[in-house]
């Protein structure tokens, strides 16, 4: 057994090799929370496919049949599909990663683990959610006859830019969160804004055209594509066979996750040893 | 014998905030802290500012050694820093000054039952608990029957806890702590802290005993002391000392 020294404002140096030691907490973490998730409930894991059929269902009538939204060529069920289940993979794991380290509060305040683990396997929780519900969308492919093209290939990856996504934000809400619980408020908001912000129920492309068209549209434009939640959904349609223009929003969106996750991976390590003593 | 825990002059300050006329905040919101910062651009020198902020020393000045096989128990009176002790020995909080060496790992527990999980069933609570307390699966795979058995809860290890009676849940989580070995262990400083039954609960009563009344079971359970933290507070110097 090796010898550990703590010494006052040294306690970082052994984090990584912690945090590899403590792999198996980050495991039960993460099985306890997809265990608990559909506890009592009737239809249990069901929950994980009903809530993003309901939401498809809804919007294919709404923007698809009523408003006529264009689909980058794609039957619109799809189209809204590959929009809808990696944004409700974003909102959850946002969410639930931002309340992780306050629900877990008996924890961090009892026993030492690399604090890492915590938001980090509360997103892994969702992260499973989405991978259920990828069963809809090669449903829905089937059902309206889309071919996949080699383009499916690349799905992983664009899933694995919105799991960077979810963590990146995670990683700075869940610390904010600890000292400055207003960020309790502040998402439910963020969330329900972003939703509509999202290319989720129309193209991309469609929305810039129309966005650019409008009194500071250059500027609106760049907010716009500052959501890196638009570079993972245009990377989703793209994979299945949409039309959607990638270059510039999946540029901007791995930036602008990397920025996040750099500055938010900074900022958690920094206050992560005070947390015990805020929270 | 090589010491499993060294403590040399650890100290651990808090800093306590008196908002006077506001009564205790319960957390701090952003919008104060903004609202402040905006206020302390205008304002010249911080003159009087709203709240009084107050050094405190919990801890300070404290070394000892533990040797391999040692079991020690601390006591000492309410606030007396037993528990801040057992927070930085087990690096759940960083020392503002001093240093600590320990062998092996440390498994602490300041409380039994961290990590149950109500929804979960017994058998998934105690393989949580043990992970809680940094055991790899295979290790609690080989704790488990003895665990079991002991904490009687074998007919209803696949029931959710939160329909255990209480008393129930309090067994079960205390077996598992000591059958994991938990407590203050180094896995060479008190690595013996598996059953025989009475000895996990004399243990249990031993480390977190604050009250006058838990000393018998402390000195029976324990090898060296029990010794008093030492405290920055004065009343606290009266506290018992053998």
């Amino acid at each position: 057994m090796s010898r550990l020294i703590i010494r006052a404002g040294e306690v970082e140096r052994h984090y990584w090799a912690d945090l590899w030691r403590y792999r198996e907490l980050f495991f039960f973490l993460s099985w306890r929370d997809i265990l608990v998730r559909y506890k009592q409930t009737v239809i249990g894991v069901l929950w994980a496919l009903i809530r993003p059929i309901l939401t498809i269902a809804i919007f294919t009538v709404l923007f698809g049949r009523m408003a006529k939204v264009p689909s980058d060529g794609l039957p619109f069920a799809v189209f809204v599909c590959a929009g809808n289940l990696p944004w409700q993979f974003f909102a959850t794991a946002m969410s639930e990663a931002s309340n992780s380290l306050v629900l877990n509060a008996n924890m961090l305040s009892k026993i030492y683990f690399p604090r890492l683990i915590v938001p980090t396997s509360a997103v892994i929780v969702a992260f499973v959610d989405l991978l259920i519900s990828l069963v809809i969308m090669a449903a829905l492919m089937v059902w309206y006859h889309v071919m996949p093209t080699w383009r499916l290939l690349t799905l992983p990856l664009f899933t694995a830019l919105g799991l960077g996504a979810a963590l990146s934000v995670g990683l700075w809400l869940s610390a904010l969160n600890v000292k400055y619980r207003d960020f309790r408020y502040v998402i439910p908001f963020v969330v329900q804004f972003g939703f509509f912000v999202s290319p989720v129920g129309y193209p991309s492309d469609w929305f810039v055209g129309k966005l650019t068209n409008m009194r500071y549209g250059e500027a609106l434009h760049v907010i716009y594509l500052l959501n890196p939640m638009v570079g993972v959904i245009d990377g989703f349609r793209w994979a299945i066979g949409g039309q959607a223009n990638l270059s510039v929003s999946i540029v901007t969106s791995i930036v602008v996750i990397g920025l996040v996750g750099v500055t938010g991976l900074r900022y958690f390590r920094r206050t992560e040893k005070r947390f015990a003593d805020i929270i | 014998m090589s010491a499993a825990i060294r403590v040399e002059n650890l100290g651990k300050k808090y800093i306590l905030r008196h908002q006077p006329g506001k009564g205790r905040h319960r957390y701090v919101a952003l919008r104060d802290v903004l609202a402040h910062k905006a206020k302390s651009l205008f304002q010249s020198p911080p003159s009087g500012s709203t709240d009084a902020r107050e050094e405190f020393w919990a801890l300070r000045n404290v070394s000892f050694e533990i040797k391999q096989g040692e079991a020690v128990g601390i006591i000492g009176r309410n606030g007396a820093g037993k528990s801040t002790m057992l927070k930085l020995l087990s690096r759940i909080t960083e020392p503002t000054e001093g240093q600590i060496e320990l062998e092996g790992r440390v498994a602490s527990l300041l409380e039994v039952g961290t990590g149950f999980h109500p929804e979960l069933t017994g058998r998934e609570n105690i393989f949580l608990n043990g992970a809680v307390l940094g055991m790899t699966r295979a290790e609690i795979k080989k704790k488990f029957d003895e665990i079991v058995a002991f904490a009687e809860v074998e007919k209803f290890l696949d029931t959710p806890v939160k329909h255990y009676s209480s008393g129930m849940v309090m067994f079960a989580a205390t077996t598992c702590a000591g059958g994991f070995g938990a407590m203050i262990v180094s896995s060479r400083g008190i690595a013996k802290t598996s059953f025989p039954p009475g000895e996990i609960l004399r243990r249990q009563a031993g480390n977190r005993a604050s009250r006058p009344s838990c000393i018998p079971p402390i000195s029976r359970s324990c090898s060296t002391g029990p010794f008093a933290t030492a405290a920055s507070r004065p009343y606290r110097r009266s506290s018992t000392e053998s």
